[in-house]
This record gives structure tokens, C-alpha cells and sequence, in this order.
């Protein structure tokens, strides 16, 4: 069980990350050549890609499919887009938000801060494209979920 | 898929291996729990094996007959899942068309295409043909009238399951199923549907020496403006009976297809009521059914020059055009043809997410849900010598349902909800 003051500390410590000129993970990318299928943009072994509501394009490690907050991220699309067929996948979320759960995956913080973030996004529910003041609550909700 | 006798073993160590050295019922329920999804979940890297009735395969998701004969000539049949239960049915039956063994004679293809889960395209494939046998023989032949009974008789049967297990299962209302069939009698073509499936008829050009697309059945989704209009002229008095919703065109907001089997909470005011799930309930009451369960039925009498019929889901057709499926048949070997169009559809499914097909193919079902559809095909190839024969000569009976992991849906895997 994380504590509330550990998970005040990674927020903030995000925030500062996010402020600091939304330095981008290393696999964010500009959405660029989106709605053409030109070959050149597929990506490399073994991963997948999704767009956000602000049209970032993220290249996923395809591990990252199992993962709860990627599970949850796909539904919430399939209930917000339904089902397309004709060109990529695209969050209801937006790019510091999916930088955020990547960081987490990726430093393994463990399933209980998962789990914070989880109850987060399912009770807010209605991440959408106005991004910051919706980040901001969900920051509080995560906080109150301890 | 059958455990191997190895692991049903419990006092195997490398099943259970706390079970044998000390005694912890938490280890050992977590592991009988892993060991029983095991045994139900199938394998992206398990190696083909045959499947259990229908001389199919399984190649992690895909499931794919590269031949078969049936009355008219030779057929192709290839299944890929994408659903955590696979929600596409499909089946070729060939020989007697009748209870009656006298015949008549022919080759009998259905496709389903399920939505909001399995049960209705299982209970079509089971049930679907045996109504066929039954008018036909009542009739004592063929006709558009017999499949349209059967039709009937398939959607009031499944509307009494629902009625029978509403009390306990209340969003099987929920579930329902496109239905495409094709029969193929006396040298001539039967073509009924319901929703969005469709078939493509390859028909030799003699003076030019093409095989052209012919599409023989026209579909009821309301991304199409003409059925948008026919529902509106159904339904004068309401001003949402079609809405524009994220894009996409639905059904009182809930539903591409305008005709089904099954759907009964959009077609019984006493089934849009809890307990059924929030999301599909109406806010007013159902004054009438807002989907029809009536199939649109063609008769086609085959030529000489008709080659084959391509017969899919809507999953194959969002990636492939008439003539692109047409052209890959006719420029390849029979055999494997229904595979191959099934792995198109994934290349070109794969490329539009950006993503390699050899990727795509690692992806579990369910998760691949979002990456594409389910996807069917039947490639039924015609024999001009056979077709023309009467229906009266006999020709051994033959039975293929569409593979796929077929699990019973109170199985332990975790359910997505219906969409």
C-alpha cells in the first residue's frame, strides 16, 4: 500500500515534469502522416500505436496490452468512438495523461498506484479533449482514493 | 481445446507444485484458478491441430478449411476471432435439403454475424437449417417462401429462449445477429440477409476474359443513406429513430443494422425495461419494433460463366472491396482461398492501425477487438457441370460449422461487455 504522501510526491513530481515544456517520453511523436496509410509510418516489432484527443501519436511496447489502465483506456474509447474500422486507435484521453500512465507502467510502480489510477480515470470517466482542468481533477480524485 | 492428460494431473509438480510440498489453500486455489483458465484459454502460439467435427483447423486465432467439395463444386472457409467470444457462426451444408431423404439436393451457406454476444449466431447456426429441412419438405421443394418460414421460424424460437431465460439473463435481449444465407437448388441461386454480411458473385466476362464482382445482396446498415430513409418512412411520428452519434449512424442511437434476429429489447416494449442494462433502454416506450426481423431475398438463376460466391462478414468487406476479393480468388488456387482473404483483411487491418501483421497476430482475442472485427468467409466455387444437374441426384450429405475457441459464455474467462 503506497501511502498518500508517497503518491502526492509522484504527482507533483509529474506536474513538474509536465510543466517543464511537456518533455515528451522518448516514443511520443507529433501526429504526422495521420489518415494516409503510407507504410513508412508502421512502427517496429512488437509494438502498437495510439493517438490522443490532442493527436499525439505514442508507440506502445505490445506488452502494455495486458496492462488494467490500457485495458480501461481501450473501453473508454470503444464507448466514446465505437468500433472504427478505417484508420488508428484514438484515446479519449490526452497526451500528458497517457505519458503519465507510461511512466507508471514503465518505473513498475506496482499494481496498488495502478490501481489509484484506474479508480481515477473510471470515476471521472469523461477524460476528454479540455485537457489540464480535467487532469487537475483527476489528480484530486487520485489523491481522495486513499 | 482439451488439457493433455499430463496436466489434469494434480499431484503433477509442475502444475502444482505447493500442493505437493506444503499445504497453502490460498497457493492452491490462485493456481487451480490459473490451471482452469489455462485449460480454457487458447494459445496465440498454439500449434495447428484439428478441430473437433469439421476437419478445420486452428492456428492461434484463426480457424480455416482450405478445401472441401460440396453438391456444386469445391469450397474455402477461413475464421478469424477477435472477440473474447467469437461472435461470427457459420456454416455449409451440403447434400439433402429436406427432412425428407429424398432431397431435394443442394449446397445450404450461412453466415452469422453476432453482436452484443455469441448466443443468437450459435443459436442460428443450430437451428436456421433444420427449419429449411422442415419447410422443404413440407413444400417439397425449394423456394424463396421456404427460407423466409424458416427466417420466421428461427426468430421466434430465439425469442422464446430470450423469453425463457430473461428472468435470470436479462441482457441476452440484448443480443443479436446478422444472418446471410445462400442456397444453391435446381441451378439456381437463393440469396436472403438481414444486416450487414454480404455476397460477391465472380462472374466470368467472356469477351474480355475478367472475372467481375456481382454483389447479391444489398445491406441493412444505416451508415447507408437509403436505409436511413426507409426507417424514417417506418417510422414517421419519431424524429430520433436514426442519430448521428460519434460519427456513426445508429439505430435510436444504439445500433448500425436495421434488421436482425434476436435484438428483442428493439423489438418488445417488455423487454426495454429493467433489468435490462441502463444503456439500452428507450426512453419512451416501444410503440412498435424499431428493427425488422424480415430478410430481403433474391433468386439468381445460375449461368455457365459464374465461377464462385464469396460469402463474409462485414469484418472482411470493411477492408476489402468487391473486386479486390473477387481478384484474389480468381488469381490463386482454390484451395486456401478463404485463408487468404481473411489474411488480406488483417494486413490491411494491421496497416491502418499502423502496426505490423506479425504483431497483430500476437494480440489475445477480446484486446484484438479493438484492432479488428471477427471475420468470416465461405468461398462456395461452382462446377457448371454440377449446378446444372437436378436436384433430384443424390450427392453425399456434408456438414462444416465455422470453427473458432467455442466456449460455453459461463466459462471462466473474464466478458466483455456488449456493445
Amino acid at each position: 500500500m503506497i501511502n498518500s504522501k508517497k503518491l502526492i510526491e509522484i504527482v507533483r513530481k509529474w506536474q513538474r515534469l509536465a510543466a517543464i515544456g511537456r518533455k515528451r517520453i522518448s516514443f511520443a511523436r507529433t501526429r504526422e502522416g495521420f489518415g494516409d496509410c503510407n507504410p513508412s509510418i508502421i512502427v517496429d516489432k512488437g509494438h502498437f500505436v495510439v493517438y490522443t484527443a490532442d493527436q499525439q501519436r505514442f508507440v506502445i511496447p505490445l506488452a502494455y496490452l495486458s496492462n488494467a489502465i490500457f485495458r480501461e483506456l481501450l473501453k473508454m474509447a470503444e464507448e466514446e468512438h465505437g468500433l472504427p474500422s478505417d484508420g488508428p486507435i484514438t484515446l479519449p484521453c490526452d497526451a500528458v495523461f497517457i505519458e503519465f500512465a507510461v511512466s507508471l507502467i514503465r518505473r513498475n510502480v506496482g499494481k496498488e498506484m495502478e490501481k489509484a489510477l484506474l479508480m481515477s480515470i473510471t470515476t471521472a470517466r469523461c477524460l476528454s479533449s479540455s485537457c489540464l482542468q480535467q487532469e487537475q481533477s483527476n489528480q484530486k480524485l487520485l489523491i481522495c482514493s486513499f | 481445446m482439451r488439457p493433455n492428460k499430463k496436466r489434469l494431473s494434480i499431484s503433477n509438480p509442475e502444475i502444482f507444485p505447493s500442493f505437493n510440498n506444503q499445504v497453502d489453500k490460498g497457493t492452491v486455489q490462485i493456481e487451480l484458478m490459473n490451471f482452469l483458465r489455462a485449460c480454457f484459454r487458447p494459445r496465440s502460439n498454439r500449434h495447428v491441430h484439428a478441430g473437433p467435427d469439421s476437419g478445420g483447423k486452428q492456428e492461434g486465432l484463426l480457424w480455416y478449411k482450405d478445401t472441401g467439395q460440396h453438391a456444386n463444386g469445391e469450397f474455402s472457409m477461413a475464421v478469424v476471432q477477435a472477440n473474447n467470444l467469437l461472435e461470427d457462426q457459420s456454416q455449409i451444408e451440403s447434400g439433402c435439403l429436406s427432412t425428407n431423404e429424398l432431397g431435394p439436393f443442394g449446397t445450404f451457406v450461412g453466415v452469422y454475424d453476432g453482436h452484443g454476444g455469441p448466443e443468437t449466431s450459435r443459436y442460428i447456426n443450430q437451428y436456421l437449417f433444420q427449419h429449411i429441412k422442415r419447410f422443404t419438405n413440407e413444400q417439397q421443394s425449394m423456394s424463396v417462401d421456404v427460407i423466409r418460414k424458416a427466417f420466421q421460424a428461427t426468430e421466434e424460437g430465439f425469442l422464446s429462449l430470450v423469453t425463457q431465460q430473461w428472468p435470470m439473463k436479462p441482457q441476452i435481449a440484448a443480443v443479436g445477429s446478422c444472418c446471410l444465407v445462400g442456397v444453391i437448388c435446381n441451378g439456381t441461386l437463393y440469396i436472403a440477409n438481414l444486416g450487414d454480411s454480404r455476397a460477391v458473385l465472380g462472374r466470368l466476362v467472356k469477351s474480355t476474359g475478367e472475372v467481375l464482382a456481382i454483389q447479391l445482396s444489398a445491406e441493412h446498415n444505416v451508415a447507408i443513406e437509403s436505409v436511413r430513409q426507409e426507417l424514417r418512412s417506418l417510422h414517421p411520428d419519431d424524429s430520433q429513430i436514426v442519430v448521428l452519434k460519434h460519427n456513426v449512424w445508429r439505430v435510436k442511437g444504439l445500433i448500425q443494422i436495421s434488421r436482425s434476429i434476436g435484438d428483442v429489447y428493439l423489438k418488445k416494449a417488455e423487454f426495454n425495461r429493467e433489468p435490462l442494462y441502463a444503456k439500452f433502454r428507450l426512453r419512451e416506450p416501444l410503440r412498435r419494433p424499431v428493427l425488422s426481423s424480415e430478410p430481403a431475398i433474391s433468386v439468381h438463376p445460375l449461368q455457365p460463366h459464374d465461377r464462385f460466391i464469396i460469402f463474409a462478414s462485414d469484418g472482411l468487406w470493411e477492408h476489402l472491396s468487391n473486386q479486390e476479393a473477387v481478384d484474389l480468388v480468381q488469381n490463386h488456387p482454390r484451395s486456401g482461398s478463404a485463408k487468404r482473404l481473411v489474411k488480406v483483411a488483417l494486413q490491411e487491418a494491421a496497416k491502418k492501425r499502423e502496426m505490423r501483421y506479425s504483431d497483430l497476430k500476437k494480440i489475445d482475442r477480446g484486446v484484438r477487438r479493438h484492432f479488428h472485427d471477427d471475420i468470416t468467409v465461405i468461398v462456395v466455387f461452382l462446377d457448371s457441370n454440377l449446378v446444372s444437374r437436378a436436384s433430384s441426384v443424390h450427392s453425399p450429405n456434408l456438414s462444416v460449422k465455422g470453427g473458432g475457441v467455442n466456449l460455453p459464455s459461463n466459462t471462466l474467462v473474464p466478458c466483455t461487455t456488449p456493445t
